[in-house]
C-alpha cells in the first residue's frame, strides 16, 4: 500500500509537470493550429532564468519565478510576432545571427568576434531569406505551409539550447531553492517538498490559466477565435492581442515547468528539455486543443508512468515472476508511449479531444 | 444617385477581386440613409456576402480586395479599416450561416459580440435589451449555444450583434432555412431594433419578407445593382414578381423560365 501511494505521490508531482508544459502547447495549438516546439525552448529559459535570479542576482527564489514568468512570457510574445506577423527573413535572420554567435563562441572565439561574426552572418542570410522570400511569394510562417512553420518552431527551440549553452555553459547546474532535499513524512510516504511545490506551482499556473479562460474578456475571445477565426474577426476581437495572450500564458507555464524541472534534487543542463518529449503521451491523450484533457491527460500518464516504474523494480506478490529487470531500466518511459498507441487506436482524437469542430 | 447629407453609409462604385483575378462585384453603389431599412436582393452567387465583406474588413480573410471605388461610414473612408474598428465606429453584423460559437454558452456569445465595448454598465445595458428583445434567450443562458435550435440560433446571432449597440445593422439571409414562423418572427424584431434607432441592411433571397420591412431596396445580379426602389415599388414591379416572388401572371415560374429570364437579361443597364 505504502508503495502505491508512494507511487501516486511522486506521479502526481510528474503528472503536474507534464501538464504545465501540456497546457503551453494546448494553448497556441488552440489559438494558432501549429505545435509549437519552441515551447522546449521556452522552459530551458524558464529554468535558467531561475537560476540566474535566484543564484547569480541573489534575489528571493520565489520572486525569481515570477520574473522567470514574466521574461519567458515576453519571450514568447515576441517570438509570435516575428513568427506569424510576417516578418520571416527578419525571423530567419536574427535565428541564423544568433546560432552563428553562440556556435562561434562555443568554438572558442572571444564574445566580441562571436558578435561580429552573428551580426554578418544574421545580415547575410536575412538577404538571402528575403530573396528566397520574394521568389517564393511568402510571406511568413502564417503563410508557409503548416509544417514550414513547425519547422520554424524547431529551429527556434535548437537556437535557445545553443544561446542558453553560450551564456550558462554545459555544466550541470543546481538552482538554490528552498526545498532542496528535504522531505515530509506522512504515514510511511515520503513526500519531496520539491515535489509538492511543483505540485502547489502547477496548480496554482493552471488554475490562473483556467480562470482567464473562462472568465475573462480576453478567454473568451480566445476560445471564439479557436472555434471560428472569421465569426470572432467580425465581433471586433483582436486576433493579435489573442495570439499575443495564447503566446504569453504558454510563456508564463513553460517558465513554471522548467523552474519545477530544475528545483529538489533536479540540476540543469541545456538538454533540460528532453522533459518535453515525454510530455509528449500525455498531450496525445489529452487531446491537443483540450485545456482540461491537458491536466487529465498529464496526471494519468504522471501516476501511471510511476507505478509502472514502482511495479517494475519490484513486482507484487500475485505477480508469476518477480524479476522484471530483463524490461530495462526506464522501461516506464516506452511504456507510456505504448499506452498511448494503444489509446489512440480507440480514440484517434485523445480522450478529451473534440473529434471535429462542431459547427452547427 | 445623389449624395445626401445623411447618408450613414455609403458603397460608392466598389469592385472587389478575390485572389487577384476573381472578379465578383463590378462597380456597385448602394445607401442606407440614418434609420433606414434597405434590402439587398439577389441571388445565391450574385455577390451579396461579398459586399458585405467589402463593407466590414472581412474580405482579407478571404484573400479578397477592393480594387476600385470606396467605402463610407457616416463620411469617413472605411475601405482600409481593421474590422474591429469598424465595429467600434458602430457597424455589427450577423454573417450569413449564423455563424454563433456552438461550444460556447449563450451568455458568452453575448460577451464575445460586446468584445469592443469597454464601458460595463453599456454593457449590461445591451445585455438586457438583449433579453428583453429575445426573452427566449433568458432562460437559456447557461447553456451551450451548439444545442439550440436553428430559430434560437439566429435569435442569439442577432443578439450577440446588437451587443455593440450599432448603428449600423448588417444582416447576411438571416432567414435562410427558417421556418416561415419563426421567419415572420424575425422580420419582426428587425422592425422592432430599427424603431430603436438602428439602420439595417438586410441581404436576403427571401424578397416577400424583405421587401415587406424594407424602406428602400436594391437587388444585386452578377456583380451589379440592376434595379432598386422603395420596397412597395419593388413588390410591386413585375419583374421581381415574376423572379423573386414567384408570382407572375401564368402563377410559379418554372425553372425553364428562369432560365431564359436570366438569358435575356432585361435588367442589365
Ligand atoms: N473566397 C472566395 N474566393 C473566390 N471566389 C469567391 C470567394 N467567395 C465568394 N466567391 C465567389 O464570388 C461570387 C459571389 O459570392 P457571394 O458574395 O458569396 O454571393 P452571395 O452571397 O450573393 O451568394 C460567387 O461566384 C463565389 O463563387
Ligand atoms: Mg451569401
Amino acid at each position: 500500500m505504502t508503495q502505491f501511494l508512494q507511487a501516486c505521490f511522486d506521479g502526481l508531482a510528474l503528472g503536474s509537470q507534464y501538464a504545465l508544459i501540456v497546457m503551453g502547447f494546448v494553448v497556441i495549438y488552440r489559438a494558432t493550429g501549429i505545435i509549437n516546439f519552441a515551447q522546449g525552448g521556452a522552459l530551458i529559459l524558464g529554468a535558467y532564468m531561475t537560476y540566474n535570479v535566484s543564484n547569480t542576482w541573489g534575489w528571493n527564489f520565489y520572486l525569481a519565478i515570477v520574473v522567470s514568468a514574466v521574461v519567458v512570457a515576453i519571450f514568447s510574445i515576441l517570438l509570435q510576432r516575428a513568427m506569424l506577423q510576417r516578418i520571416f527573413r527578419e525571423t530567419i535572420g536574427v535565428i541564423g545571427g544568433l546560432l552563428l554567435w553562440a556556435a562561434s563562441v562555443y568554438n572558442g572565439a572571444s564574445h566580441a568576434v562571436g558578435v561580429v561574426v552573428g551580426v554578418v552572418a544574421g545580415l547575410v542570410i536575412w538577404q538571402l531569406a528575403a530573396r528566397i522570400e520574394a521568389r517564393v511569394g511568402a510571406r511568413g510562417p502564417s503563410e508557409l505551409p503548416l509544417f514550414g512553420a513547425i519547422m520554424v518552431t524547431i529551429g527556434v527551440l535548437f537556437v535557445v539550447r545553443q544561446i542558453v549553452a553560450t551564456i550558462w555553459g554545459f555544466g550541470e547546474l543546481n538552482v538554490e531553492d528552498p526545498w532542496e532535499l528535504d522531505t515530509t513524512m506522512v504515514g510511511d510516504v515520503i513526500l519531496q517538498n520539491a515535489k509538492i511545490a511543483t505540485i502547489v506551482l502547477a496548480a496554482l499556473g493552471l488554475g490562473l490559466f483556467f480562470i482567464i479562460d473562462r472568465y475573462t474578456r480576453i478567454g473568451i475571445a480566445m476560445r471564439a477565435t479557436h472555434f471560428d477565426h472569421e465569426a470572432a474577426i467580425a465581433q471586433g476581437i483582436s486576433t493579435k492581442l489573442v495570439f499575443a495572450t495564447a503566446f504569453g500564458l504558454a510563456g508564463v507555464v513553460a517558465a513554471l515547468a522548467g523552474t519545477s524541472a530544475a528545483s529538489g534534487a533536479n540540476l540543469i543542463t541545456p538538454q533540460i528539455d528532453t522533459i518535453v518529449f515525454l510530455a509528449f503521451p500525455a498531450m496525445i491523450l489529452g487531446g491537443f486543443d483540450s485545456p482540461g484533457g491537458a491536466v487529465a491527460g498529464g496526471m494519468l500518464v504522471g501516476i501511471f508512468q510511476n507505478l509502472v516504474k514502482t511495479y517494475v523494480a519490484q513486482p507484487p506478490g500475485w505477480f508469476p515472476t518477480d524479476d522484471l529487470t530483463w524490461l530495462g531500466a526506464g522501461f516506464e518511459r516506452v511504456a507510456i508511449f505504448v499506452v498511448m498507441i494503444l489509446v489512440l487506436l480507440v480514440r484517434p482524437y485523445g480522450l478529451f479531444g473534440t473529434e471535429e469542430v462542431r459547427r452547427v | 444617385m445623389g449624395e445626401r447629407a445623411d447618408a450613414l453609409l455609403d458603397v460608392r462604385n466598389v469592385e472587389v477581386v478575390y485572389n487577384d483575378v476573381i472578379l465578383v462585384l463590378r462597380g456597385v453603389s448602394l445607401r442606407v440613409d440614418r434609420g433606414e431599412i434597405v434590402a439587398l436582393l439577389g441571388a445565391n452567387g450574385a455577390g451579396k456576402t461579398t459586399l458585405l465583406r467589402a463593407i466590414t474588413g472581412l474580405l482579407e480573410v478571404h484573400r479578397g480586395q477592393i480594387t476600385k471605388g470606396a467605402v463610407h461610414f457616416k463620411g469617413e473612408p472605411v475601405d482600409h479599416e481593421d474590422p474591429s474598428k469598424l465595429v467600434r465606429a458602430g457597424v455589427s453584423q450577423v454573417m450569413e450561416g449564423r455563424r454563433i460559437f456552438a461550444e460556447l454558452t449563450v451568455d458568452e456569445n453575448l460577451k464575445a459580440g460586446a468584445y469592443t465595448v469597454r464601458d460595463k454598465t453599456k454593457a449590461a445595458a445591451g445585455y438586457e435589451r438583449v433579453m428583453e428583445l429575445f426573452p427566449a434567450l433568458r432562460p437559456r443562458r447557461g447553456d451551450t449555444a451548439g444545442y439550440m435550435s436553428g430559430g434560437e440560433q439566429q435569435m442569439l446571432a442577432i443578439g450577440r450583434a446588437l451587443m455593440a449597440s450599432p448603428q449600423l445593422l448588417l444582416l447576411d439571409e438571416p432567414s435562410l432555412g427558417l421556418a416561415p414562423l419563426i421567419v415572420e418572427q424575425i422580420s419582426e424584431i428587425i422592425t422592432t431594433v430599427n424603431e430603436q434607432g438602428t439602420s439595417v441592411l438586410l441581404v436576403e433571397q427571401n424578397a416577400h419578407m424583405a421587401l415587406s420591412i424594407a424602406d428602400r431596396a436594391y437587388v444585386l445580379e452578377n456583380g451589379r445593382i440592376v434595379k432598386d426602389g422603395t420596397g412597395a415599388e419593388l413588390l410591386d414591379d413585375d419583374d421581381i414578381r415574376e423572379f423573386y416572388l414567384g408570382v407572375g401572371e401564368a402563377g410559379r415560374k418554372s425553372f425553364r423560365d428562369v432560365k431564359s429570364y436570366r438569358r435575356r437579361k432585361r435588367w442589365s443597364a
